[in-house]
């Protein structure tokens, strides 16, 4: 009796710690995620190759152990990548320049040495890591581009003051983009994640789509349930208690 | 990532020099890199499989999209990808794929010289069919699919142009690199010939339509084993796409369109050129009929009405390759086959192996100036081009 108490204890014990690793594991992804966006700002990359970037880590880290690849690498390889699998050319001097700088505000530029070209070879090494890591597949469709559809649908639904009283386009934009902190930009459809940031965005200002024989969000995505819906929205949700525990 | 950890990876990795033997079996060179003949070392199978060294070191951003590109393309139509070889010592990339021994400007280049040194051969027409069939599908998947994939359209805009064939399988396939900007391409392949009326007039976006009219002028040619719109051109570079000399070639074929045949010519960028230079009454006696009666293909067969669906002026009006698939030619004997060669002789060479220190690009395209006049140059030169020297085709090929 009692032993099967103490097995049932440390098991729940180990799933304890194994969650408790998750969490970690996120916050140091969250950070990271945070980082290449804030260096893809300065490197003036587009959105979408910033959310390429960050799709490129997250599946790299789908199948490889943060205890064995150091995220940071990882991450300015990813931007690297990212800006060829985009066609927005970036030089590896200036991801190194940005990235210094983000560690290290205080500190002049890293002179061209030693130092200097050892970083670059890790970078561009790393890079054909990932490239292997995730088999060649390193094209992604975003949603971006289903949300701009969505929008332009829901605007027709409203009346033209109704739209223009709040900021939804912006709102569903930048819940977009900030979805691309956590997993949940990988393990869902395209289109299902731009509903759901709309749906985020309509919900926030509390305003009312008309309502026929269909919902709004059923006319223009009919491939989603509600339940889906809540599930992406709630892994949304969590994205942004993650932030006040990172930052 | 540690030191240890780094040499172990890089011991496991297989090495493209270990399991392939390609060592002066190189039958392609360009911009691109260097490709080779290759065969397996441990002799697991007996193919013969096409290596791609691309040139550069590291993941270039055209190598890059290519890649992840050709993960994505599956039909037996479409070249496919079949290992990606990565040193992370010297940072070269190969691409293995199947091997191709003929492509299809291999296949119009034999038939055209044969014709212009007056001994001509006609292709069989069971093969042009199955050739046709063969395209149209593997352009119907890229079209199918380009939505999602805008390099796509690059691919199928001239990728059916540098379809290959392989010897064993007689399959013909679709293989481009996508991302070569047109003008590196085979200048042939980027000839006013195959571009369709609309672009001549301006148009500034490829539509799929655009593709099937390039498929009709190769269906012509593989028919006549003459280029039906051949035109003389010395300024290929022009960035004007208003071109006399190539509509008044297509007009001269098939007459000039008339209002109620193509509404929206009034609308095309180059229409005022258009009325401007040219006069309806010029090509009067003009028609696709008449042209192809000339070469035997008479205007009631299926073969005709199939060409001339496919060589429609209007782009609206134009077949799809979808329809083009379910056309009467093909449900009729013979039917196409899978193997384009089915049944005949190849008489077509084998690609030869060149020296590693073969002379660069440079030299070949001075040449060029020749191969543009190919239909009307009779020359011993074109002998030649045809059937020794086939660089080009094997560049424009992998």
């Amino acid at each position: 009796m009692s032993t099967q108490a103490s097995t049932s204890g440390s098991v729940n014990e180990a799933r304890g710690r194994r969650s408790a690793e998750d969490v970690e594991d996120s916050k140091k992804h969250f950070r990271v995620c945070r980082f290449i966006i804030d260096t893809g700002v300065k490197l003036g990359m587009r959105s979408v190759p910033m959310a390429t970037a960050c799709a490129l880590y997250h599946r790299f880290f789908q199948s490889a152990s943060l205890q064995v690849y150091e995220p940071y690498l990882v991450a300015m390889s990813a931007i690297y990548l990212a800006g060829k699998v985009e066609e927005q050319h970036l030089r590896t001097r200036d991801i190194i320049n940005v990235c210094h700088r983000y560690f290290h505000p205080e500190r002049e530029p890293l002179e061209l040495d030693g130092k200097f070209w050892e970083l670059r070879d890790s970078i561009v090494q790393c890079e054909l890591l990932i490239l292997r890591q995730l088999n060649f597949q390193v094209s992604f469709e975003h949603p971006h581009k289903y949300l701009l559809q969505y929008l332009l649908s829901v605007r027709s639904l409203l009346n033209r003051h109704a739209w223009s009283r709040t900021p939804i386009a912006e709102t569903a934009l930048a819940v977009l983009k900030d979805s691309y902190h956590g997993t949940v930009c990988v393990h869902h459809k395209p289109q299902h994640l731009a509903l759901t940031s709309l749906y985020l965005a309509l919900q926030t200002y509390g305003v009312q789509l008309p309502r026929g024989e269909l919902e709004w969000w059923q006319v223009v995505c009919a491939d989603i349930t509600k339940a889906q819906i809540e599930t992406i929205m709630s892994e949304l949700l969590q994205l942004y208690d993650m932030e006040a525990k990172c930052t | 990532m540690d030191h240890d950890f780094k040499t172990r990876l890089a011991a496991e990795r297989e090495r493209v020099e270990d399991l392939f033997e390609y060592e002066g079996c190189k039958v392609g060179r360009g911009t691109y890199g260097h490709v080779y003949k290759a065969k397996r070392k441990d002799g697991k199978d007996e193919k013969e499989y096409a290596l791609k060294q691309i040139e550069g070191t590291g993941i270039s951003m055209s190598a890059c999209r290519e890649i992840a590109l050709l993960r994505e393309l599956k039909h037996p139509n479409v070249i496919t990808l079949q290992k990606v070889f990565l040193s992370h010592s010297d940072r070269k990339v190969w691409l293995l794929f199947d091997y191709a021994e003929h492509d299809l400007w291999h296949i119009i280049k034999f038939h055209r010289a044969s014709k212009a040194n007056k001994k001509p051969m006609q292709l069989p027409r069971g093969m042009v069919k199955s050739l046709l069939y063969q395209i149209l599908d593997g352009i119907h998947y890229l079209h199918a699919n380009w939505v999602l994939h805008r390099d796509l359209v690059k691919w199928a805009v001239y990728g059916f142009l540098c379809l290959c064939v392989s010897a064993d399988m007689g399959f013909a396939r679709l293989f481009n690199s996508p991302l070569k900007p047109l003008a590196d391409l085979d200048p042939v392949v980027v000839t006013f010939w195959y571009r369709a009326p609309e672009l001549l007039l301006g148009a500034r976006h490829y539509t799929k339509a655009i593709d099937i009219w390039a498929i009709g002028c190769i269906f012509a040619e593989l028919l006549t084993s003459e280029p039906i719109f051949h035109c003389r051109q010395e300024d290929i570079k022009t960035s004007n796409p208003f071109h006399h000399d190539q509509l008044d070639r297509i007009f001269s074929v098939m007459g000039f369109p008339a209002d109620k045949d193509w509404e929206d010519i009034r609308k095309m960028p180059e229409y005022p050129t258009l009325q401007k230079d040219f006069r309806r009454t010029t090509y009067a006696n003009s028609s696709l009929i008449k042209y192809m009666e000339k070469h035997k293909v008479k205007p009631d067969s299926k073969v005709f009405l199939l060409l001339q669906k496919l060589l429609t002026m209007d782009p609206t009006k134009r077949i799809t390759s979808e329809q083009a698939l379910q056309d009467p030619y093909f449900l009729e004997d013979p039917l196409p086959t899978s193997d384009v060669f089915a049944g005949c002789q190849i008489p077509y060479p084998k690609r030869e192996f060149l020296s590693e220190d073969e002379p660069e690009e440079k030299t070949e395209k001075v040449t060029m100036s020749y191969r543009h006049g190919l239909g009307s140059y009779k020359g011993p030169d074109l002998q030649k081009f045809a059937c020794t020297k086939n660089m080009h085709t094997q560049k424009s090929c992998i």
